[in-house]
């Protein structure tokens, strides 16, 4: 298989060596000295990450192929006794090509390049130009290097490494005690699930004794797993589908912690771009995706998944009807998206379908929500300011901003012809396929709230009357550069065109393949062609809502009945207090008193007790020779006495 | 005479020497120690050159050597205290204490 790869393994190696050779040079030399030079070098490192797994992933996705290619591994630790073969646990580095990993390692390298060009401008009169094009480059890596994992373990250390750089690129503007705050938040909540993540790993160590992915999805494994007696009632094959899925939950930002998430946006926007798109957040359901046998074996993992991933969804697009910042109705969508994506992998048990739904969602919500957030870094640049309230009629002066943001709106609100109505009617057809009917009907009225709130929020952003604040800025502020709107144009030409990869003379080429590497169950009978009529008729209807409700003069009280809704239904004021009450109230005190107690009186004793012994040798240094000359004389005495015994007993003597 | 009363007498001198170099307040008379020390080294060397134990040649050689190496030793420390004298006029060993670290 590996000689079939040809120049391409070797190249596959430098998709993720671009970057981490351009954060490694910015890191040590450049970020300091010139970050502008910085900034060109990881722009041209993640291109040619870039160019080359596109390369890469064409002419493989049009091969047949049954099972991952893995075109380079290193062994990289070892642990147990050697030569006792059955004590012995290898881990391994090394990257695992299948249809999934080639579309997320495409998906990925390509939008942070285009978030690289697109920060080039945005962050050109940042003080920290060169550690934000240090930092953003590893974080590609990071995602690179977990996409293409060929080894659980790898996929953990990849997956930390996310978090790692998500908290310091939220963190960015490190004087603002907001960000600071988010990102603290964001790495301690994902941290908290990444526990549940590394549990399920080590359960799966500890029962398969292999963690390869290629080892870890084969059919023998989970009939392995699934014959081995599990705890409480529950299978190990569930226990380990179930630990992988918390620790997919913090990081995909699932209900009820997906509160990290709307506090990111603390970050720069191009950041949020990237986090909300390619990088962090689907990092779970890439999770979910890659190990979506294992879970299709367990009804408890899949039912969880499932409804978890429509709570998610329903609740989101709900909150997200109430806020008033730009970034943050945003940052709702996405995890209303996520529940989405999570809620299809859910669905998955019946058939190859939903999975497919599920990857292609994550694939053109990709697109959109980066283009979203690009535009949304385009208005708050322009204007200094995320709050809704203070915007309106902004589409007059940002034209092409107002058509693209409007192009990602229809496409998420799931218009046809949009690249979101492709994976939303999968995701919806899927789900109705496996015959949960109900949920189908669920996810389809969210996708009617989903685009009432982003029509809501590109109305009012971008028409309606023009705000006083607002008026006083010069002209000149507004800036629709080249830099600025390349990335958006290419894509919005992305958000309009991706849906139609899915199309019949795709399919020929690639599409069905592109997932063909799962081996999994065919799809049933078809969803009635009405649910499909009805998902369009609830988009529109969501669409003309807003219309009327926000064309006309502005109100900006928002009902109290929706107060609730507005914040989050105060989730975030229980995570803080819980916050509060256990690392301030009990684990600080405790830790302090530890730390004070024990750790400090334990070294403290030390200083004493050599204090002690010192006020009396100190008064044997007194300076005189013969005290020096007697002490050394009886210590020779001493000596002799010793080597003498010593020689007397091995007979030496 | 054999080699023990050598060694004997050797093992005097030297403790004499050390006595002398611990007990005397006077540098000089400690210096006096020291050579007494030495000789009583010398001595043992002699002494078992003559015996056989070790080369013949040896003994005297090194003996040759330390005394050689004890007299330019004495120069060196000799012209210490004479500029000792010179400065402070006080030549007792429990008053030198100026080389002890700072405490």
């Amino acid at each position: 298989m590996n000689d079939s790869l040809g120049w391409s393994s070797q190249a596959s190696l430098w998709i993720l060596l671009l970057p981490f050779c351009a954060f490694v040079v910015n890191g040590i030399f450049l970020g300091h000295r010139s970050p502008k030079l910085a900034a060109g070098l990881a722009t041209l490192a993640t291109a040619g990450s870039a160019l080359l797994s596109i390369c890469i992933a064409i002419p493989l996705l049009q091969v047949k192929f049954l099972q991952g290619i893995i075109p380079w591994s290193f062994e990289w630790l070892q642990i147990g006794i050697e030569n006792s073969p059955q004590a012995e646990f290898q881990i391994s580095m090394g990257m695992y090509l299948d249809g999934l990993s080639l579309v997320m390692l495409c998906l990925v390298s390509f939008l942070s390049f285009l978030v690289h060009f697109y920060s080039l401008a945005y962050m050109q009169e940042d003080k920290g130009l060169g550690r934000f094009f240090t930092l953003l480059p590893l974080f590609t890596f990071a995602m690179l290097g977990m996409v293409a994992a060929s080894n659980l373990v790898q996929i953990f250390v990849f997956w930390e490494l996310v978090g790692a750089c998500s908290y310091f690129l939220i963190g960015f503007w490190f004087h603002k005690p907001s960000a600071i705050r988010a990102s603290k938040k964001a790495f301690w909540i994902t941290s908290f699930s990444d526990v549940f993540f590394l549990a399920g790993l080590l359960l799966l160590a500890v029962e398969t004794r292999d963690l390869n992915i290629a080892h870890l999805i084969s059919a023998e494994t989970i009939q392995q797993l699934l014959q081995s007696p599990g705890f409480w009632g529950i299978s190990r094959l569930s226990w380990a589908a179930m630990l992988l899925l918390i620790g997919a939950w913090g990081k995909s930002a699932l209900f009820p912690l997906h509160i990290w998430l709307p506090d990111a946006m603390e970050g720069p926007t191009p950041v949020s771009s990237l986090l909300h798109s390619a990088t962090m957040v689907v990092a779970g359901v890439f999770l979910m995706a890659r190990f979506t046998p294992l879970l299709q074996n367990s009804q408890i993992a899949m039912t969880v998944t499932m409804t978890a991933g429509l709570t998610t969804a329903a609740f989101a697009a709900l909150v997200a009807c109430f806020q008033w910042d730009i970034k943050r109705i945003l940052a709702f969508s996405t995890v209303s998206q996520l529940g989405y994506m999570l809620f299809a992998l859910g669905c998955s048990g019946a058939g190859l379908l939903a999975y497919q739904a599920s990857v292609f969602h994550i694939f053109t919500h990709a697109f959109a929500k980066c283009m979203l957030f690009l535009c949304a870094g385009v208005v708050i640049h322009s204007i200094h300011f995320n709050d809704l309230r203070k915007m309106g009629g902004l589409g007059k002066t940002l034209p092409l901003t107002c058509i693209a943001f409007w192009i990602g709106v229809l496409s998420l609100s799931g218009v046809p012809g949009f690249s979101g109505f492709f994976s939303k009617e999968a995701i919806v057809q899927a789900a109705w396929n496996s015959s949960y009917h109900w949920q189908a009907v669920t996810a389809v009225m969210v996708g009617g709230i989903s685009s009432f709130y982003l029509a809501r929020l590109a109305l009012l952003t971008f028409h309606g009357p023009t705000d006083q604040n607002q008026s006083k800025l010069s002209p000149s502020k507004y800036k629709e550069s080249f830099v600025w709107m390349t990335p958006i144009v290419i894509l919005a030409a992305l958000t309009l065109g991706a849906g139609w990869l899915s199309h019949q003379w795709f399919e020929k080429q690639f599409y069905i393949k592109l997932f063909d590497s799962l081996s999994l169950g065919e799809n049933h009978a078809a969803a009635p062609a009405a649910l499909v009529y009805v998902a369009i008729a609830v988009a529109g209807l969501g669409l003309l809502l807003a219309l009327a409700i926000f064309r006309g003069p502005r109100r900006h009280k928002l009902p109290t009945w929706s107060h609730p809704l507005q914040n989050g239904l105060y989730l975030d004021t229980l995570a803080e207090t819980m916050y509060q009450l256990v690392f301030h109230k009990f684990l600080g005190p405790l830790f302090y008193a530890f730390d004070k107690w024990i750790i400090d009186a334990a070294v403290n004793s030390c200083n004493q007790i050599f204090h002690f012994f010192a006020r009396y040798m100190r008064q044997w240094h007194n300076g005189q020779v013969q005290r020096y000359a007697f002490v050394s004389a009886i210590g020779f005495v001493f000596l002799f006495i010793i080597a003498h015994f010593f020689l007397t007993q091995s007979g030496m003597r | 005479m054999n080699l023990a009363s050598l060694l004997l007498v050797s093992a005097l001198l030297f403790g004499i020497g050390l006595f002398g170099f611990l007990a005397r307040r006077n540098i000089i008379a400690a210096l006096i120690g020291i050579e007494l020390m030495l000789n009583a080294s010398i001595i043992n060397l002699v002494a078992f050159s003559r015996f056989g134990h070790t080369d013949a040649a040896a003994g005297p050689v090194f003996a040759l050597f330390i005394i050689a190496i004890t007299s330019a030793e004495m120069a060196v420390a000799l012209a210490l205290v004479v500029s000792l004298h010179r400065k402070s006029h006080d030549l007792r060993l429990e008053n030198l204490t100026k080389l002890r670290d700072v405490q």
